[in-house]
């Protein structure tokens, strides 16, 4: 009986290999698991493995289970560097084995596999300081986003010299595609920082802090922001003119009308020096 | 001397383009015969990637080599993912297109691994009629390159290399030969190297891979993470006396050392490569 050869159809095949390679636990649970031996019973599997001279059938298999995990901790730190960082290997590792319960990989494409991490941070079970943990995941990846999305054309001085005094006011001024505003509750781009730089990352606080991300000359960029100047950008990303992207600034802002307004400027102008915009659009 | 089946030119010695290689590359434009990219690295990104690519295939040929296309599954073909791979090739006038004799998925899951086929008629038949698809799509002939392997099945009943021999006939495409690979099987499967090598049809070979592997004692590993070793170049000679030698390429995936080194090691391949032995008079 153990040297008849079983046959085993393609699709069937497959089904079973595949939930033996992505089941979380021992290479012996996996394939006596109730999902890998739907496919093919535990006593099947052993039939339908050939040992080699110095490997088993369970650690032949257990081969491809371990490089599986091993090559997707390692593509998602690519995109999660201070993600892995903050909760060290074991809990990343760990991390990472029951997100892939989770989300699964749908796609040929490894970039698709970090997208729904942020989202499992905020509803997974046992997630340590959730909340910082989720800014830090969305800023990671809004940054590999950002490496990715195309080439717009930059806002030259020329193009912001030609725009005449009067229609400053009505114009609305284009974002390039590589750029995002971020709004967080703790210090969390010290913290990415700490990690690129690879210095002791802070402690992690509650802080209100601003942030863009944009990308320039194809490299990525971070820039903190004031308050005030936040609250003006993020309503020129959401359409405003600029008159009303400045009234509703100074109407948030503690300073003064007077100080806003002379710093707008300077903003405006450090702004357009780093590539933030594409296009003034006048009426 | 022999040719491929396409006459696709005999590009010479090249290596896998890799990040860490970039600025040797701009900067020094090095004086290499050709470069064969990940293609899927470049397909679904706007940024400095394809920037970068654009750049290189202005100067060097390009040849493309994909991890996902996924030919043995039993899922449906990935049309926009053919569509786009297709793209790229025009984009970079790719001499060629090759992936993997193997499958990465099923159930729509991807685990993104070359998963060895079993050698059987059923799996023949379906991936002869998928590499026709393929082929059709893309407009060119498909070129497939044969795995390492950790695992056999007892469903298989022919060897790889007879799979090959029929499937490149039935199917009409191309052999990215391995060297390295056979080898690794053939460690881990105890078979004869020598064996596969004269196996494979001559006019089917366009390309050669070689590669470093790890060596665990009891399996090898198909890590791209060494030197070639001598076994491995004893069966490109081999080969070559058949083929009369083909483009050849070095992969060096993990550690990888600095460009020149790499370099060094395809160019090591000239002193192997020979005429053929025999002379194939009067057939
Ligand atoms: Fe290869």
């Amino acid at each position: 009986m153990d040297k008849e050869n079983l046959q085993v159809g393609l699709e069937r095949f497959q089904r079973w290999m595949s939930a033996a390679i992505m089941y979380k636990g021992t290479d012996n649970q996996a394939l006596k698991s109730t999902e890998v031996e739907k496919e093919l019973p535990w006593a099947e599997a052993l039939k339908f493995i050939k040992p080699s001279k110095t490997l088993t059938q369970i650690e032949r298999i257990g081969l491809y289970r371990s490089m599986y995990i091993l090559r997707l901790v390692d593509v998602l730190k690519i995109d999660f560097p201070s993600i892995a960082a903050y909760l060290g290997d074991d809990d990343y590792y760990d991390f990472v084995e029951r997100y892939l319960q989770v989300y699964p990989s749908r796609s040929y494409n490894l970039n698709n596999l970090s997208y729904d991490v942020p989202d499992f941070i905020k509803t997974a079970p046992k997630i340590k300081n959730r909340a910082f943990l989720y800014e830090l995941a969305s800023l990671e990846l809004m940054l590999s986003h950002i490496f990715n999305v195309e080439e717009t054309p930059l806002l030259t001085k020329e193009d912001v010299a030609a725009i005449t005094a009067e229609v400053w006011e009505t114009a609305k001024i284009i974002p390039i595609k590589a750029f995002h505003l971020f709004a967080f509750k703790h210090n969390t781009n010290a913290y990415l920082e700490a990690v690129q730089n690879e210095v002791k990352p802070p402690k992690v606080k509650k802080q209100d802090t601003w942030l863009a991300v944009y990308r320039r000359n194809y490299k990525l960029w971070r820039l903190p922001l004031s308050y005030d100047a936040y609250n003006m950008l993020s309503d020129i990303v959401a359409g405003k003119t600029l008159g009303d992207a400045i009234v509703n600034a100074i109407e948030k802002s503690s300073e003064s009308q007077e100080v806003l307004q002379g710093q707008v400027f300077n903003w405006f102008q450090s702004w357009v020096k780093e590539g933030f915009f594409q296009k003034i659009e006048t009426p | 001397m022999s040719k491929n089946r396409w006459n696709f030119p005999d590009l010479g010695y090249g290596i896998g383009l890799r990040t860490v290689h970039y600025p040797t590359i701009l900067e020094e434009s090095p004086a290499i015969d050709w470069f064969e990219i990940i293609s899927e690295n470049y397909m679904d990104t706007k940024g400095r990637p394809i920037y970068i690519l654009d750049k290189i295939a202005e100067k060097y040929p390009i040849v493309m080599h994909g991890v996902s296309m996924s030919i043995g599954s039993t899922d449906p073909l990935d049309i926009p993912y053919l569509k786009k791979l297709k793209e790229l090739a025009n984009r970079v006038k790719a001499l060629w297109v090759s992936d993997h004799l193997c499958w990465s998925g099923v159930a729509g899951t991807n685990i993104h691994d070359l998963l060895p086929m079993p050698y059987n008629e059923e799996s023949l038949k379906y991936t002869i009629s998928r590499v026709k698809q393929v082929s059709e799509i893309l407009e060119r002939p498909l070129i497939l390159e044969n795995p390492s392997a950790y695992i056999e099945f007892t469903s298989s009943d022919i060897t790889e290399w007879d799979f090959l021999v029929a499937l490149t006939k039935e199917s009409d495409c191309g052999l990215l030969l391995d060297v390295n690979n056979v080898y690794v099987s053939s460690f881990n499967h105890g078979f004869d190297p020598n064996e596969y090598i004269d196996a494979i049809p001559s006019d089917r070979v366009v390309q050669y891979h070689l590669a470093g592997h790890t060596n665990k004692g009891t399996h090898i590993i198909d890590t791209h993470s060494d030197y070639v070793i001598d076994q491995v170049w004893q069966l490109y000679e081999r080969s070559c006396q058949h083929t009369g030698g083909r483009a050849t390429l070095v992969e060096w995936d993990d550690e990888i050392p600095a460009f020149e080194v790499v370099h060094a090691e395809v160019l090591k391949a000239k002193a192997y490569r020979k005429q053929p032995e025999v002379a194939m008079v009067g057939v």
